[in-house]
């Protein structure tokens, strides 16, 4: 039981943790928390799901596409709706994200449908035993994916030119101007990261607990926690806050009720800022410019 | 290396929404030459210096950067031309190392971090060095506009804009700095440096201007106006 309940907690965080972590490269690059950000996720999976019951495509031909979509789309949000606004007007950009994100909701449920739809799983066969617990493949994607996509993460922003141009952006905008580095690149390939990273959790999560139009909302409330939990800004404080939040969460739903895990990740969310305003791994906000 | 000035200011206005800055200011910098801009606060010597880099929008009149004018265009492409600005306040990335501040004062030169010139970037401050691991952050503040001056090198400057390097430094610490300003102007660097101590503007310049409410109000050689001790009474009232 009590492993059972470890492994879909971990699981759970782990999507946490990758919806997270698109809230946070945006956040610290462009300085705009993305409220769409959840509907590409949802996009992600309803894509997947799309393409593989009505079109019958394979699994990873799929998942590309859906994925590819999404960073597509992530794009096209900040092309046309963010990058030519003053970004000293954080009202107009919050409207701007929930505006973006309430369109795809409804092209969605126009588009693909309705329906509460669950994709193939990535790999067939049924799960594995190990101890008393039961381990859906699903479920070894899902953490082996976040594995490697922070992985890659690290990689890109530590040892790459664009990388560190990200990170120099982040930290304090007008040095890096002043650097010869485009903030405004910046900006696209972190709504592209987001979209990537965003869409993948799509696709990981709709075979275990479905692809509906409707989850966007849900999702990125989630992710959004998780980032705060463990410091907007930071992608590590992304992964320890999707995964305490996932923990949280599946502790409560399995010795108290699944009636209050919300109520409790929400208590813990709100103690550990009231100790921690930064988040767990968050630094203090750099500076503005 | 042609004659022609490395920058020319012709008219140039800048503004802050309906606020105007900088007014009417037209100004010219030779190749190798120092010049000087002192004045008091908020007479608009950042704001020109920002001007110059593109870093705000509301620029009016004509910029010209080696003879091309930079109405429009981004200022990375300056940057990738060698028009370095070292920011007031010094602006280091203090969460990176100062290893990683100065490899990023390369990102706009073609072919990267070159190894000779972080070395050279780091000789010219040897406390640097000391530090290449720390984070820049937890430099003092001298220690700091040194790694701002390090890192603006290795963009290999053509035109350097230092806005108030000075700045609440200690003397001892405001001569190492100048020492290598000189050693630039040596080397042949052109120079355009913001001041607020005009004795040290006018020491380490060749030509001073003296500006007020965002206007130029006087400009000579430095030299002259070492001698005439006019500078106290333009800058600091009748
Ligand atoms: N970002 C800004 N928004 C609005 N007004 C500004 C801004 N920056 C500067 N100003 C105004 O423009 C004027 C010129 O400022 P600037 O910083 O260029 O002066 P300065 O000569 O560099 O002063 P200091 O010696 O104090 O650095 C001041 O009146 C200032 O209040
Ligand atoms: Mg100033």
């Amino acid at each position: 039981m009590l492993y059972q309940i470890i492994l879909s907690g971990l699981t759970v965080g782990a999507i946490y943790a990758l919806i997270a972590i698109g809230f946070t490269i945006v956040f610290s690059t462009v300085r705009i928390v993305n409220f769409a950000h959840g509907e590409f996720v949802m996009a992600g999976g309803m894509i997947y799901a799309y393409l593989s019951a009505v079109h019958g495509m394979p699994v990873f031909p799929a998942v590309a596409i859906a994925i590819g979509a999404c960073v597509v789309l992530a794009l096209l949000v900040y092309e046309l709706g963010l990058a030519s606004m003053d970004k000293d007007n954080h009202i107009a950009q919050v409207m701007i994200t929930l505006g973006v994100g309430i369109t795809l909701k409804g092209l969605a449920q126009i588009f693909i449908g309705k329906d509460t739809q669950f994709p193939p799983a990535f790999s067939a066969g049924g799960p594995l035993a190990v101890g008393g617990a039961t381990i859906p493949y699903q479920m070894l994607w899902i953490v082996g994916a976040l594995a490697v996509l922070m992985l890659g993460l690290y990689m890109l922003l530590h040892h790459t030119r664009v990388g560190k141009g990200m990170m120099a952006v982040s930290i304090n905008h007008y040095a890096a101007t002043l650097m010869g580095i485009s903030p405004r690149r910046s900006a696209v390939i972190a709504f592209m990261l987001a979209g990537l990273i965003g869409g993948a959790a799509g696709t990981l999560l709709a075979p275990v607990a479905s692809a509906h139009y409707d989850n966007g909302i849900f999702l990125g409330i989630k992710g959004f926690a998780a980032a705060i939990l463990g410091g907007l800004g930071s992608p590590l404080g992304a992964v320890v806050g999707g995964l305490i939040l996932g923990l949280t969460e599946s502790v409560t739903a399995g010795y108290i009720s699944s009636v209050y895990k919300d109520a409790v990740s929400l208590v813990l969310l709100l103690a550990i800022l009231l100790i921690r305003p930064q988040g767990l791994i968050g630094k203090r906000l750099p500076q503005k410019f | 290396m042609g004659h022609e000035p490395v920058l020319s200011l012709q008219k140039v206005c800048a503004y802050y929404g309906n606020l105007c800055a900088v007014r009417d200011v037209s100004l010219e910098i030779n190749p190798g030459e120092t010049v000087c801009i002192i004045g008091p606060n908020g007479a608009g010597k950042t704001t020109l210096l920002k001007s110059v880099s593109r870093v705000i929008p509301k620029v009016e009149g004509a910029i010209r950067y080696r003879g091309a004018s930079t109405a429009g265009v981004a200022p990375q492409a300056l940057v990738a031309h060698g028009l370095i600005h070292v920011p007031e306040g010094r602006q280091i990335f203090p969460s990176m190392t100062v290893e990683e501040n100065i490899e990023i004062g390369a990102f706009a030169v073609p072919g990267g971090v070159r190894k000779d010139k972080t070395d050279a970037a780091m000789d010219m401050f040897p406390k640097l060095r000391e530090r290449r691991r720390q984070l820049a952050g937890t430099l003092s503040g001298g220690e700091q506009q040194m790694l701002a001056m390090a890192r603006a090198l290795m963009g290999q400057p053509h035109l350097l804009m230092l806005d108030e390097p000075s700045m609440g430094l200690a003397p001892k610490v405001v001569s190492e700095i100048y020492r290598q300003v000189d050693l630039l102007r040596g080397r042949g660097v052109t120079i355009l440096l913001v001041e607020q101590n005009a004795r040290i503007a006018l020491r380490n310049s060749d030509r001073t201007v003296v500006m007020a409410s965002g206007e130029i109000r006087h400009q000579g050689k430095s030299a002259d106006l070492l001698a005439g001790g006019l500078i106290a009474s333009l800058v600091f009232g009748k």
